[in-house]
């Protein structure tokens, strides 16, 4: 039946990928990125401070500080300002002031970014913004794939 | 036929701004027909280059002034560059005013860039100092979305 939900189970029977093509883990709840720590700032909750995060941070609310994370996400009303550090980033809302991605930036068509952005690798959808200093850094040495050559392998 | 040395490269905010492409001369003279240019993988090109529809495989050290961009895999454009529509594969280092900006995979855009709309692909790199331009009311606002088939690859 074309169209219809088919849990994610049940793709891998039929043989087909346990995800739609172009799910990212992204898109994922927050609750589901395993055991490690999460937060979820929600429309209209505004927060100031410092933040260390070991597992996801979605913020559709506001958030002015220090955040250090995992994974980012910034929903369509989200607002995060300050210096934020993260491996991964998907943003919706706007981000501004210092952001390092150490892994992959995604910026959805309704994303802003502005001020100073370091990532390693990105995508950014038309009608996403990206204003300010942008700089590529190398990726975590977890993801460069290195080959080491010894003598007598 | 006209006198391209006659173009005057907008200098002034407000004459990007309002650069009305419709009346840029090439895209004049060319209309409703097949017109481009290529500067093949063994060309260099030290100085202005002003046109329609460019697409770059060779080097380009200087002026890009056309309505349309593309600098293929193995071009190069170091200098500057105004166009409506740029879409990069190869590698530019220039300051760049332009309408909309696409960088495709593999793609290096190193760039002053002011834009109305970007989009840049996975495995796309970009670095620099970004500025999104205001839309204006003049129907300048062409998107990658929106252009015809015959510029784009």
């Amino acid at each position: 039946m074309d169209g219809a939900y088919i849990p994610s189970g049940s793709r891998e029977v039929r043989g087909l990928p346990a995800k739609p093509v172009g799910v990212t883990d992204m898109a994922e709840k927050p609750g589901e990125h395993g055991s490690e720590g999460a937060i979820f700032i929600g429309a209209g909750v505004e927060i100031k401070g410092e933040m260390t995060v070991p597992g996801a941070a979605t913020v559709d609310g506001t958030f002015e500080g220090a955040l250090k994370a995992k994974s980012l996400l910034v929903g369509l009303t989200g607002h995060v300002a300050g210096e934020i550090n993260v491996e991964i980033a998907e943003v919706r809302g706007t981000v501004g002031d210092k952001l390092v991605v150490r892994s992959r930036l995604v910026v959805r068509s309704s994303g802003t970014i502005a001020g100073s952005c370091s990532y390693a690798r990105i995508m950014v959808e038309e009608g996403g913004e990206l204003s300010g200093s942008i700089e590529k850094i190398d990726p975590p040495a977890a993801e460069q794939k290195i080959i080491s050559l010894q003598r007598g392998d | 036929m006209y006198d391209c040395s006659l173009i005057t490269v907008p200098q002034r905010e407000d004459e990007v701004a309002d650069y009305d492409w419709e009346n840029f001369p090439p895209s004049r003279h060319c209309k409703g027909k097949t017109s481009f240019c290529i500067i093949d993988a063994c060309t260099g090109i030290e100085g202005k280059l002003i046109t329609r529809t460019a697409f770059i495989h060779g080097q380009v050290h200087g002026l890009v002034f056309a309505e349309h961009v593309t600098v293929e895999p193995m071009g190069t454009v170091d200098g500057l560059i105004f166009c409506r529509t740029l879409t990069v594969l190869g590698a530019i280092h220039a300051d760049v005013i332009c309408d909309s900006v696409l960088v495709r995979s593999g793609g290096c855009l190193s760039a002053t860039l002011k834009y109305r709309t970007i989009r840049i692909e996975a495995e796309g790199l970009v670095g620099g100092l970004f500025e999104r331009r205001l839309a204006v009311n003049t129907p300048l606002g062409t998107t990658f979305a929106s252009m015809s088939g015959r510029a784009r690859r």
